[in-house]
């Protein structure tokens, strides 16, 4: 596919390419020093040429010692962003839909309001929501912190999802009924598919989201649920270089966001109808 | 139908997950067991049968050095396993984040044993805050076993390091961890000994020849105020040096004040246009600053920093520790704190009296460069030899050399003062008569 590309639009795609991958580049090499300091190009010493002197687990070795309790962190990451991900579009298909489908009053005031915690800095509803929360006594467990993070997801799904359904062509919907398939049907097999691809960038949308929230996760989580974010702020919020751990922690939080895109290609490379539907 | 049932399901689910642990009422118990210690009612051997039943202790400690969370693991967690308690740490970013969970929590009526945090390892600010919240268990320090470790007679001047904490009182209320000193650095590849300054009269002419080679971080980062208060302890003109600033704002009037500062912080505005032109906002940008070869040296606190951090790679090997401002170097301690509303205060006490522990002293001393919290003067023969023989270099100076120039920190109540007055001096390069800034500065509370 390459190959038919004019020369400028080879240009332009490697310039893409490096604004992309670029920024990953130091962060990996720095991963792999033990000593990288001015005016070195590359690091003067690596990890491997000290790990073994270290009195105490070096970088990657650190990193994957059950000391950094990365695999844990990374396991709860995963299942709070997919539990995230998966409440948040119970929620925001149903009330995209009517947000985009239908006209009634107040219509646009709720659009705004939905919104609104995009507007509030995390930091400002952090403490209030947990002032809520303990009222309330629902702290302090992995479901505290998966309601916390749908604050901040819901706005941007259902920004997106809204005109996604305001493309979706509704005869497709009254043919289906009138070949006479049924509500359920008519949902799975004719409108799930066709806003997949934009129901599926909402959930990118969701993981990235949820995987990099620090505040809110330590607060729900009583400061005792690591994720990838509580452990990587302890290591960066000094705001200094990043030394080693720190990088690989830095590639290690990426993780979800590429798992999930891996998984999505999957599934738009099944083609929308390529499988028909009348196989139901 | 469509959404409407799977929707319902999930809602339940998550509703269903998050009722169970409603706000309990309050816990009798332990209220009763801290009135019982704090008026010594208790054996030691109560509390720890206490603490083996409450079974676990949960400690929030910054947590951005492998060295410590390694350490902690390695040999805290074991000894505590030892004791009948699981110890169970939270990694902070910043310590603030512990404290305001703390006041939350108390604020939302969550008292004595139904909180989420045990300990806190902190120091000024943070200890100050919980302090003057009521947010904290009470005096403990003296009531721990291990206290004979520790200089707690306030009539012996030494006492002081651990009453003191930035100048706010203790109160026992916080047990002394660990020790530090502010430090400076350099790489002796780019700044020889020879070369650099001892003192900071040295150090406005070596700045004149090197112009923005060296910086300091910016006040109100306790960082930046240690450095402005040792250039003011070494202007004094008084020639009393850091004796003046042990005194509360109470004993000060504004003149009185203002003309002990002066000359410091004209010292700083002298030096400003030599300085590099950015003042880093905290260690960790200092930090990067040297090893990105824009300065030559920089200070902090960390009397072992050298050592650990050559250790790590994020130093280079030919970083030495300095003796500068051979006018005094401040040194401090760190602290042990347990909130009011630590869930398990048995097990929070049995932790501080461990680590305060001479073995857990010097293991953390030799392991991971923490200095010593407890007092040398009250240790055996045998274990001073022992804290001598395990301590890290410094490299290049002497701990005899570090101890002689050693200075207290300015008390706590200047401490906002000297901010202020950095912030309209330095900062906004007010041009009142300094006298004035320095009334405005103590006005502002």
């Amino acid at each position: 596919m390459i190959g038919k590309l004019a020369p400028w639009q080879r240009i332009l795609l490697l310039f893409f390419l490096f604004v992309i991958a670029g920024p990953f580049l130091p962060v990996a090499v720095a991963s792999f020093a033990f000593r990288w300091g001015w005016p070195d190009l590359l690091p003067s010493i690596w990890w491997w040429e000290r790990r073994d002197a270290a009195p105490f687990p070096l970088g990657w070795d650190y990193i994957f010692d059950p000391v950094s309790r990365v695999v844990p962190a990374l396991g709860n990451t995963l299942l709070i962003a997919g539990l995230v991900t998966l409440i948040a579009l119970a929620l925001s298909i149903p009330a995209a839909r009517t947000l985009a489908r239908h006209r009634f009053r107040g219509r646009s005031g709720i659009e705004l309001f939905l919104t609104f915690p995009l507007i509030v800095p995390e930091i400002a509803v952090g403490i209030g929501m947990l002032f809520i929360f303990i009222s309330l006594g629902l702290y302090g467990s992995l479901w505290a912190v998966v309601l916390a993070h749908l604050v901040p997801v819901l706005p941007y799904m259902i920004r997106v999802l809204i005109p996604v359904y305001r493309e979706l062509d509704a005869g497709l919907l009254e043919q289906a009924a009138l070949l006479g398939a049924g509500r359920r049907q008519t949902f799975f097999h004719v409108e799930l598919p066709l806003i997949a691809p934009g129901a599926l960038a909402a959930a990118l949308f969701s993981v990235v989201i949820s995987t990099n929230i620090f505040l809110l996760t330590f607060y729900m989580g009583r400061g005792q649920i690591d994720t990838l974010a509580t452990l990587l702020f302890s290591k960066v919020s000094g705001g200094g270089a990043l030394d080693p751990v720190a990088a690989g922690l830095t590639l290690i939080i990426c993780i979800p966001g590429f798992l999930f895109l891996a998984l999505s290609h999957r599934i738009i490379r099944e083609n929308v109808f390529s499988d028909g539907i009348d196989n139901s | 139908m469509t959404l409407k049932l799977p929707m319902m399901a999930l809602a339940g689910f998550v509703a269903l997950g998050m009722v169970p642990s409603v706000a309990a009422a309050a816990d009798t118990a332990a209220e009763q067991f801290r009135d019982q210690f704090l008026n010594g009612e208790l054996t030691w051997d109560d509390v720890s049968a206490r603490a083996r039943q409450e079974g676990e202790v949960n400690w929030f400690h910054w947590g951005g050095s492998e060295q410590l969370n390694s350490w902690i693991e390695q040999v805290a967690a074991p000894e505590m396993k030892k004791l009948g308690v699981t110890l169970k740490t939270t990694r902070l970013a910043g310590t603030r984040e512990a404290v305001d969970l703390v006041l939350t929590e108390k604020q939302a009526g969550r008292g004595v044993g139904e909180g989420s945090v045990d300990l806190i390892w902190l120091n000024g600010d943070n200890f100050y805050t919980l302090s003057s919240q009521d947010a904290l268990f009470g005096s403990f320090a003296e009531k721990l076993p291990q206290s004979r470790n520790f200089e707690f007679d306030s009539t012996d001047p030494r006492s002081q390091l651990n009453l003191s904490d930035f100048g706010t009182p203790t109160g026992g209320q916080e047990m002394p961890w660990s020790g530090e000193q502010y430090i400076c650095y350099a790489d002796m590849a780019r700044l020889p000994r020879q070369e650099a300054p001892a003192d900071f009269e040295e150090l406005e002419g070596w700045l004149k020849e090197n112009p923005g080679r060296f910086t300091y971080v910016k006040p109100p980062h306790y960082i930046g105020n240690t450095f402005v208060q040792t250039v003011l302890y070494a202007f004094n003109p008084s020639g009393r040096g850091y004796q003046d600033f042990q005194k509360p704002i109470e004993e000060f009037t504004p003149e009185a004040l203002a003309e002990i500062m002066l000359p410091g912080f004209e010292y700083l505005k002298r030096i400003e246009p030599h300085l590099l032109p950015v003042y880093p906002q905290n260690q960790q940008a200092n930090q990067a600053l040297y090893n990105n070869g824009e300065v030559d040296l920089a200070c902090e606190f960390g009397l072992y920093l050298v050592d650990s951090y050559r250790k790590t790679g994020a130093f280079s090997e030919t970083t030495e520790t300095l003796l500068f401002p051979n006018t005094g170097m401040i040194k401090n301690k760190n602290f042990l704190t347990i909130p009011v509303n630590a869930p398990h205060p048995a097990a929070a006490l049995v932790f501080a009296d461990l680590m305060s522990r001479f073995d857990m002293q010097a293991s953390k001393l030799e392991k991971i460069g923490y200095p010593l919290g407890i007092d040398r003067w009250k240790l055996s023969k045998q274990q001073q030899e022992t804290a001598n023989s395990v301590a890290p270099s410094h490299f290049g100076v002497t701990a005899e050399d570090l101890a002689a120039v050693a200075v207290p920190d300015t008390n706590a109540s200047l401490v906002k003062v000297i901010e202020r007055v950095w912030q309209a001096y330095i900062e906004r390069k007010s041009d009142k008569p300094f006298p004035e800034i320095v009334l405005n500065a103590m006005k502002a509370g």
